[in-house]
C-alpha cells in the first residue's frame, strides 16, 4: 500500500513538472550585435568643412565650421513593438581631434539586440525632457550627457545641435556672414519616425543614418531659409522660433538605408 | 709553506680583480651603479586607502581612469614630487615653479622659463579643475590625459630639461621616495620606481585641484543665495550667459559662454579667439592646435582655459599678451580680426547693428566690459588657493 501510495506520488510530480515546464518555456529570440553609421552630409555627398557649398536662390557659397546633434531613445520598431538601443547618443561630425575637414562618420554598436526584421526607426532630436531636466553632474562620465561643453546653464538646456557656418551672401569673395544656430530647451525637442525594414541578424550589414545639412535649411515651399535674416538663435529676439524651425526638418533631413 | 704561498697568491690575485672590476666600473662613463633588486621594500606594508576627491555637489562626476585609482598614499606621493626641485636637471624648478597655488597654479607670468633661463613660447596653463579636461592638455591638447602630460616637462629643453632615467635614478636612492612609492603602488623593491608611476602619482594630486565650490558665483548660481550679486556683477552675468531674453532687461551679448560654459566654466575645445590678424591660416606665428592634428583649419587655434579663479591666473591667452581682464575685455570687443577659422561668435559680440549688411555688432561699452570684469571676479575662489592639502609639504 504505502509503495503504491508513493508510485503515485511520484507520478503526480512528474506530472505537474511536465505541466509546469510547458508553461514556462517561451521561445528563445536570438540577440546580435547592430552597427550604426551616422553622417553628415550636404547634398548627398559627406559634408567637409569650409567647403563651399551653393546656397540660396543665387547659390552663394556657404561653407560649415560645426555641426553636433544629440539624439534620445534611438528605438527600433516592429508594428507596435519597440526595442530601445540607447536613451541618448551624443554626434560630433566635426571633432577637435579631425586630422581633415572632411566631417567624420561615427560608428557605433548596440549589443545584445534581438534578431529580426524591423518596419523602422524612431529616434529624439535633442536631448528629451526628462534629461533635459537635469545638467552634466547628474550622470556618469560613460554617458554623453556627461558633456559639460554641450550644457546651457543660462537656460537651464543641453545644446541640442549646433550648425555653424559662414556665407558669402553678396558673392564678393568675402565670408562675411556668420551662421550660429545653438538649437536647445524643451520646446524645440523633437522625435520622428521613419519606415524602413530593418534586418537585425549577424550578418546584416550596419543601419546608416544620413543628415543631410542642405534639406535642413529647405523651407516647406521648396525656398532656402533665410540664413542672412536669420543668422542665429544667440542675440536674436526670435531665437526660439528660429531653433524651433531648424529642429523640425530633422525628420526631412535625415535618411536611413541599410 | 707552499700552501702558505699559494693562499698569499690566491688572495692577491682575488683582491686584483675585485679592484680591477671596480676600476671598469669606475672607467664606465658616468653612469651611476645599478641598483640591484633585493626586495627592500617588502617589509614596508602596502594597504592603500581609497582616496575620495572632494568636489562640490553641482561639478559633475570625476572621470578617474581604472589604470590609476586614486589612494591617500598615490595623493601624497604625487603632491611631494609635483614639489619637488629634483625633478629638473639642477635641482632648481618643480612643476610648482609653473603653477604655483596663489595664482590658482599658474605662475603668472606672460610665458614661463625654464632652468636655463629660456623663456618658452606660452604662457603656463591654471591646474584648477584639470581633472575635467577631457579633450587633451597643454594649450594646443597635446597630451590626452594627466598621465601623460606628467611625464612632459621634465624632459623638455626650455622647461625642467633633464632626463627622466636621471630623476629616476634619484628616486630610486633617495631616502624616502622609495617607501613612499611602495605605499602608493605596492612595488616590492626601488628599482621598481618607473617615470610612469612619477607621473601616475602627479596625476593623483592633480586630480585633486578641484575647486571648493564656495566663490561667490557657485553660491549665487548653485546655493541660492540670488542677492548675492550687486547690479554690475549682475550685469555681467546676464551677458556672459546671453540671459538678458530670459532677464528681461536690455543687454547685450558678450557670448562668453559658447566656449566658457558648462557648469564649470572650462570649454575644453579649440577655437581661433580672434587674436591675431593674418592674411593666411600659414601666417600664425604659433599654430596651436595644428601641432595635433596636422589640419590646416585648426592653425591659431588654442584650448580654452577655464574662468575659474581667472582674475588671479593673469596674464592672458596663451602668449600672456593680455595683462588685465580689461585688456581682454577691449580685446573681444574688437569682434575679431577676420581670419578664415575665426570662431563666429567672436564676431557677434555686442548688439546688432541695424541695417548693417552683413550684420555688424557694436562690441562692448565701458561699463558692459567693466561688469563683465566684475562677474568674473565672482568666480574669486580664494578657499582653494588656501586649501591646505595642496599646498607645498616641503614648507
Amino acid at each position: 500500500m504505502p509503495l503504491r501510495i508513493l508510485f503515485a506520488f511520484l507520478c503526480g510530480i512528474v506530472c505537474f513538472s511536465a505541466c509546469d515546464d510547458a508553461a514556462v518555456v517561451t521561445p528563445v529570440v536570438p540577440t546580435t550585435d547592430l552597427k550604426m553609421t551616422f553622417k553628415s552630409t550636404y547634398d548627398g555627398s559627406r559634408m567637409i568643412k569650409f567647403k563651399n557649398y551653393p546656397y540660396g536662390s543665387n547659390n552663394y557659397p556657404l561653407q560649415f565650421n560645426r555641426f553636433t546633434l544629440f539624439l534620445s531613445d534611438i528605438t527600433l520598431l516592429k508594428g507596435t513593438e519597440e526595442t530601445r538601443l540607447t536613451e541618448s547618443a551624443y554626434l560630433d561630425f566635426t571633432p577637435d581631434n579631425a586630422s581633415s575637414d572632411t566631417s567624420v562618420l561615427l560608428n557605433y554598436t548596440f549589443q545584445n539586440v534581438p534578431e529580426g526584421t524591423y518596419t523602422g526607426i524612431k529616434m529624439g532630436y535633442g536631448v528629451k525632457p526628462s534629461d533635459n531636466g537635469k545638467n552634466p553632474a547628474d550622470f556618469p562620465p560613460s554617458s554623453p550627457l556627461y558633456n559639460d561643453n554641450e550644457y546651457w546653464l543660462g537656460w537651464k538646456s543641453y545644446i541640442f545641435t549646433k550648425i555653424e557656418a559662414q556665407g558669402d551672401a553678396d558673392i564678393n569673395n568675402q565670408f562675411d556672414h556668420f551662421m550660429i544656430y545653438h538649437c536647445g530647451g524643451n520646446g524645440v525637442y523633437k522625435t520622428f519616425s521613419f519606415t524602413q525594414p530593418i534586418e537585425v541578424k549577424s550578418s546584416a550589414p550596419a543601419l546608416k543614418v544620413d543628415f543631410d545639412l542642405r534639406k535642413l535649411f529647405i523651407m516647406a515651399d521648396g525656398r532656402y531659409y533665410n540664413m542672412v535674416e536669420d543668422p542665429a538663435t544667440s542675440n536674436n529676439k526670435d531665437s526660439l522660433r528660429v531653433a524651433n524651425d531648424i529642429m523640425s526638418k530633422f525628420g526631412n533631413a535625415t535618411s536611413i538605408a541599410q | 709553506m707552499m700552501k702558505y704561498l699559494y693562499n698569499t697568491q690566491r688572495i692577491w690575485v682575488t683582491a686584483a680583480s675585485v679592484m680591477a672590476i671596480c676600476l671598469i666600473n669606475a672607467c664606465n662613463g658616468s653612469d651611476p651603479d645599478p641598483v640591484v633588486p633585493t626586495g627592500d621594500l617588502l617589509n614596508i606594508p602596502y594597504t592603500p586607502q581609497s582616496y575620495t576627491i572632494v568636489k562640490p555637489a553641482h561639478f559633475p562626476e570625476i572621470d578617474v581612469p581604472a589604470s590609476n585609482p586614486m589612494t591617500v598614499e598615490g595623493v601624497q606621493l604625487g603632491r611631494r614630487l609635483f614639489y619637488d626641485p629634483m625633478l629638473s636637471a639642477d635641482s632648481t624648478m618643480s612643476c610648482s615653479s609653473c603653477h604655483l597655488p596663489a595664482g590658482s597654479f599658474t605662475d603668472n607670468k606672460a610665458v614661463s622659463i625654464g632652468v636655463d633661463g629660456i623663456s618658452g613660447q606660452r604662457s603656463s596653463m591654471s591646474l584648477l579643475n584639470v581633472a575635467y579636461a577631457n579633450n587633451g592638455l597643454f594649450w594646443d591638447g597635446r597630451s590626452p590625459n594627466l598621465e601623460d602630460q606628467a611625464l612632459r616637462p621634465v624632459e623638455d629643453p626650455i622647461e625642467m630639461h633633464t632626463t627622466w632615467t636621471n630623476v629616476v635614478e634619484k628616486l630610486k636612492r633617495h631616502k624616502d621616495y622609495p617607501t613612499r612609492f611602495r605605499k602608493a603602488f605596492g612595488i616590492s623593491d626601488r628599482s621598481e620606481i618607473t617615470k610612469e608611476l612619477a607621473a601616475k602619482a602627479m596625476a593623483q594630486f592633480e586630480r585633486i585641484l578641484i575647486s571648493s565650490g564656495n566663490s561667490k558665483y557657485d553660491r549665487f548660481v548653485f546655493k541660492g543665495e540670488t542677492n548675492l550679486l550687486d547690479d554690475e556683477e549682475l550685469d555681467g552675468f546676464i551677458m556672459f550667459n546671453d540671459d538678458a531674453l530670459n532677464q528681461g532687461v536690455n543687454l547685450p551679448d558678450a557670448q562668453c559662454f559658447h566656449c566658457h560654459g558648462g557648469l564649470i566654466n572650462t570649454g575644453n575645445k579649440y577655437f581661433n579667439n580672434g587674436l591675431d590678424s593674418v592674411s593666411s591660416l600659414d601666417d600664425f606665428k604659433d599654430v596651436g592646435r595644428f601641432i595635433v592634428t596636422n589640419n590646416a583649419s585648426d592653425k591659431g587655434k588654442f584650448r580654452a582655459p577655464t574662468l575659474r579663479n581667472i582674475a588671479m591666473s593673469a596674464p592672458y591667452m596663451h602668449d600672456g599678451r593680455f595683462k588685465t581682464l580689461k585688456e581682454v575685455m577691449d580685446h573681444y570687443s574688437r569682434n575679431g580680426t577676420g581670419a578664415a577659422n575665426e570662431d563666429p561668435f567672436i564676431r557677434q559680440i555686442g548688439y546688432p547693428i541695424q541695417g548693417s549688411n552683413p550684420i555688424k555688432y557694436t562690441g562692448l561699452t565701458e561699463y558692459q566690459k567693466n561688469a563683465l570684469v566684475k562677474f568674473l571676479e565672482t568666480l574669486n575662489d580664494p578657499e582653494f588657493v588656501n586649501n591646505p592639502d595642496i599646498q607645498n609639504p616641503f614648507q
